[in-house]
């Protein structure tokens, strides 16, 4: 790649895209002017508010018992009226005839002669401005009628007044100028500032790509000496750098509305400062910039296969919209940015954001950030590369006229671009031609993606229904997360459900191979967490947690529903189905169910499980691959689970330092796990020739 | 479907070739092909020396390709826009400065330099992108249907400069289903339909060998069998 023609594209991309309104507008000047505009109004407008409620006096109603002396401080208090007569007074605050009542409650004002204490209702309403002054005009006067009340009758019973207040408590702020500020920003700024940047990229990615195939530039450009892959960097340069651009216009813009508004306010006077440490800004510069080489590199890969820019608008605003979700989940509070969470795209990004303006930095996950959003942005570049080597990229087809009626959904157009190997392209669409047949498998590309998303959502979604809703949510998560992208992928991408995810009858041979196979898996399994022990040592807590979510339910069948049913078909429908059936259109069987099996491990957090279920993953992926059936899958997984369950459930609960040793003691005596694994050995041996054709046993062709 | 079959073409230094045929006869696939666009299947095709699929980028700086649609930059000014071309090409600046001031020279729009692409006619912008496909001399032009749409003095510029071209010994296809234009510019000519060469030699030559008194005659002759309808 010549560096010098890659500066020149740049260059040239920069050029137009400043010279694009719409473009400067929306992502230059909009942003920075919106802030302080709207910050400022909104200030102004619950100043001026506030400002008219103060002007006015508290109207206050008393009912209840009568305590005389609490009148007579009330009514000498100022800014406070008591009106005369109000009708049904015990409503007035609600019908806005008052702004507070004040109930004393039954037996109050003799608790009050007598020396006792007399409850007393402070009633307001919180929708309105003048009754919230009122609020705290009554706290404040009331708390000064206790502490005098409680002063006079320790001087009636001959003691010093101080006697009753041992301490004096005054709160000094001692928190420096710059976290302040900072902790204001993070509470809004980081969900903001990634979808600002996601719009800076948007832009000019849609225009350097599909707009420049639709004025009929990229022909006449990709003739000219310079190689694609220096065409897509140029053009990638400019698309990061305007999203860079974005996000530091915004950062400057949030930092300087944030400091306006609140050196003005009286609480924290000019003491405010939203200064960032140089580490702490050089990190939130390295962020930014990812954010940004991130979304330029998605956007483009997104928007390159459209033939028009209305077509590119309709595949990007998906993707824009997901790429919400994760930002405004990172600023709703609940996560913390640990190294498992930030790998995931865009939260982990998000949280970091978060994390420096507060000041508050876990170095080792932010770490894990930047390096996972430099690998994000990596395969959404290569994506991005690889549209511009395709014919169809270059030429297109024409866009649909308006007498094709049956133009193929974007969906199934992006799935045609992305699923054909090579330059091949597909038909045109709205050629009156037949739908091409059903593809064998998703490519590994998809496959992966899918992996990706089922993580991202498992992670996020599937995290919070199981720490809110505890077994139903592990019921959900699985039922929902797993299945749901799966049937949509095979649906929208137009797989056949039988060789793409092995949706065949097992033979009886079949069968009985996976139910030995399953029966005997687990022992296998614990032999490899006790090899990998010394490595990653299981900790108990987290063996205590499984245990007790696994033990929570009271009836067993919905014990075995939940852990086993669950996850042997949901899981199995995933790894066995989409994912192994997809790597076997790329690698050989044996290398697909490795690659599937190192995938299930990885989704068993924490790292201790990864052993077992690493093992059990290449034997469920035998299964399905030695029997041509996902259903063999299903058993083993299903089998294996239901004994694990069952043992939990019936067994002694079991003390730590049993659960410990669960994981490192060998579970049965060694001829006794001879023999099981002699059981194994011949379920192995019984699947080998388990499939009802030799058909079945290849995937477009591939053994 | 092939697209383009069994077509052997060989274009010497100092000629111009026609490439005539219906739409969708894989005239502009041809010309794809010799750009190194796109790669072929099978067969071989080389420009200058240089084979399309092993020196992409050697037969790109020999090619100066002109397509159907301008290719210009609307937000770039002229200036701008052929300056970054000539950048791709290898053009330094002050020798890439010059060379843009020649040849719009040479083709009458030294005016409109400094002129925005989006503000310039039709014409005015068929002018800018033969001197884009020229700026850097290659040594073979390939030009796409380079007068369609043009009124006959802006076409007549484009054929000045294609006759400059051949007089200064670069080698020039250019795609036309104008049969006037073709006889009045072209050395030789070759009829493609559906992929396929239906007839090459000069305009007297297929006149000749199909029988007929105009060329109109020799291309209804060529496409007779329907093959000419092949999209």
């Amino acid at each position: 790649m010549d560096r010098r023609r890659v500066l020149t594209v740049c260059k040239k991309e920069l050029r137009e895209t400043l010279r694009d309104r719409r473009t400067i507008v929306a992502v230059l000047l909009l942003p920075p002017l919106l802030y302080p505009l709207l910050a400022t109004l909104a200030v102004k407008l619950g100043e001026s508010r506030r400002a008219d409620s103060v002007a006015l006096p508290t109207r206050v109603v008393l009912t209840g018992e009568e305590i005389p002396a609490m009148r007579a401080h009330l009514a000498s208090t100022p800014d406070v009226t008591l009106p005369p007569a109000v009708a049904a007074p015990e409503g007035a605050v609600a019908r806005g005839d008052a702004d507070v009542e004040l109930h004393v409650g039954e037996g109050g004002a003799a608790a009050f002669a007598g020396g006792g204490t007399a409850p007393v209702d402070l009633r307001w309403d919180a929708a309105s401005e003048r009754s919230g002054v009122g609020r705290e005009r009554m706290e404040a006067a009331l708390a000064a009628f206790s502490a005098a009340a409680a002063e006079d009758r320790l001087e009636e019973a001959g003691l010093a007044p101080a006697l009753a207040n041992p301490i004096a408590v005054a709160p000094h702020d001692v928190a420096p100028p710059e976290r302040l500020g900072g902790s204001v920003l993070a509470r809004v700024a980081p969900a903001l500032l990634v979808m600002f940047m996601m719009v800076g990229a948007l832009y000019p990615a849609i225009d350097l790509t599909v707009g420049e195939k639709e004025r009929g530039t990229l022909e006449v450009l990709l003739a000219a000496p310079v190689a694609p892959t220096e065409v897509v960097a140029g053009k990638f340069l400019a698309v990061a750098a305007t999203a860079m651009v974005s996000g530091l216009v915004n950062v400057g813009s949030m930092v300087f509305t944030v400091g306006s508004i609140l050196a003005q306010a009286d609480a924290v006077g000019a003491t405010l400062s939203i200064a960032l440490a140089p580490a702490t800004a050089a990190a939130l510069f390295g962020a930014l910039a990812l954010v940004a080489l991130f979304f330029a590199a998605l956007m483009m890969a997104v928007a390159a296969p459209a033939r028009t820019l209305k077509e590119a608008q309709a595949y990007v605003m998906p993707v824009y919209l997901a790429c919400m979700v994760p930002a405004l989940l990172a600023n709703l509070g609940g996560f913390e940015l640990t190294p498992a969470i930030a790998l995931v795209p865009i939260l982990g990004l998000t949280l970091l954001v978060k994390a420096l303006f507060l000041g508050d930095v876990p170095w080792l996950a932010a770490g894990v950030a930047l390096a996972a959003a430099a690998a994000h942005a990596a395969a959404a570049l290569w994506f991005a590369g690889r549209a511009f080597t395709r014919e169809q990229m270059l030429f297109g087809a024409p866009p649909p006229t308006a007498a094709q009626a049956s133009t193929p959904s974007p969906a199934r157009r992006l799935a045609a671009f992305w699923g054909s190997p090579g330059a091949a392209a597909p038909p045109p669409p709205g050629d009156g031609g037949p739908l091409p047949p059903r593809r064998a498998a998703l490519s590994l590309v998809e496959a992966l993606v899918l992996s990706l998303v089922v993580v991202v959502l498992m992670l996020t979604i599937g995290g919070i229904l199981q720490l809110r809703l505890g077994t139903l949510g592990f019921a959900l998560s699985e039922w929902i997360l797993l299945p749901v992208p799966v049937v949509l992928a095979i649906r929208y991408l137009h797989v056949s459900p039988v060789t793409g995810l092995s949706l065949r009858l097992p033979t009886g041979r079949a069968v009985a191979g996976a139910l030995l196979v399953g029966a005997t898996a687990w022992y296998p399994a614990m032999l490899a967490t006790m090899a990998l022990a010394p490595l990653v040592r299981p900790d108990t807590e987290t063996l205590r947690m499984l245990e007790e979510l696994v033990t929570a339910p009271s009836d067993t069948w919905v014990t075995v529903a939940v852990f086993a049913v669950s996850p042997a078909v949901c899981e199995e429908l995933l790894f066995r189905g989409a994912l192994l059936a997809a790597f076997r259109t790329r690698l050989a069987a044996p290398a697909a169910v490795l690659l599937a099996a190192l995938l299930f491990a990885a989704f068993h957090q924490p790292a201790f499980r990864m052993a077992p279920t690493f093992v059990l993953g290449l034997l469920f992926g035998y299964a399905v691959w030695r029997s041509g059936s996902l259903a063999a899958g299903v058993l083993c997984h299903l089998l294996n689970n239901a004994l694990v369950v069952l043992v939990s459930t019936y067994g002694a609960s079991p003390t730590d330092a049993e659960l410990a040793g669960a994981m490192t003691d060998a579970p049965v005596p060694w001829h006794v796990g001879a023999g099981i694994l002699v059981v194994l050995a011949l379920g192995v041996w019984t699947l080998w020739g388990s499939a009802r054709t030799a058909e079945d046993l290849t995937l477009a062709g591939r053994r | 479907m092939r697209a383009l079959d069994a077509l052997d073409l060989a274009v010497a230094a100092g000629e111009i070739v026609g490439l005539l045929g219906p739409n969708g006869a894989g005239k502009t696939t041809a010309l794809r092909l010799l750009v190194a666009l796109i790669a072929p299947d099978e067969g071989e095709a080389s420009v200058a020396g240089h084979d399309v699929r092993r020196a992409p980028g050697a037969v790109k700086r020999a090619v100066g390709f002109l397509s159907a649609s301008t290719g210009l930059y609307g937000r770039l000014t002229v200036r701008e826009c052929l300056a970054y071309f000539g950048a791709l090409c290898g053009l330094g600046g002050p020798e890439c400065a010059r060379r843009i001031d020649t040849v719009a020279a040479e083709l009458g729009f030294a005016d409109l330099l400094e002129r925005r692409c989006d503000r310039l006619s039709t014409g005015q912008k068929q002018r800018v992108s033969i001197a884009r496909a020229v700026l850097h001399e290659p040594r073979a032009l390939l030009f796409d249907e380079p007068t369609a749409g043009l009124d006959l003095f802006a076409a007549r510029v484009v054929h000045e400069m294609a006759r400059k071209g051949r007089a200064a010994g670069q080698a020039i296809i250019w795609s036309t289903h104008d049969l006037t234009e073709a006889e009045l510019l072209c050395d030789r000519m070759v009829l493609l339909f559906g992929g396929r060469v239906r007839g090459a030699g000069t305009a007297a030559e297929l006149k000749a060998a199909f029988g007929v008194a105009t060329l109109a005659e020799v291309f209804l002759a060529a496409g007779a069998d329907g093959a000419g309808e092949l999209a």
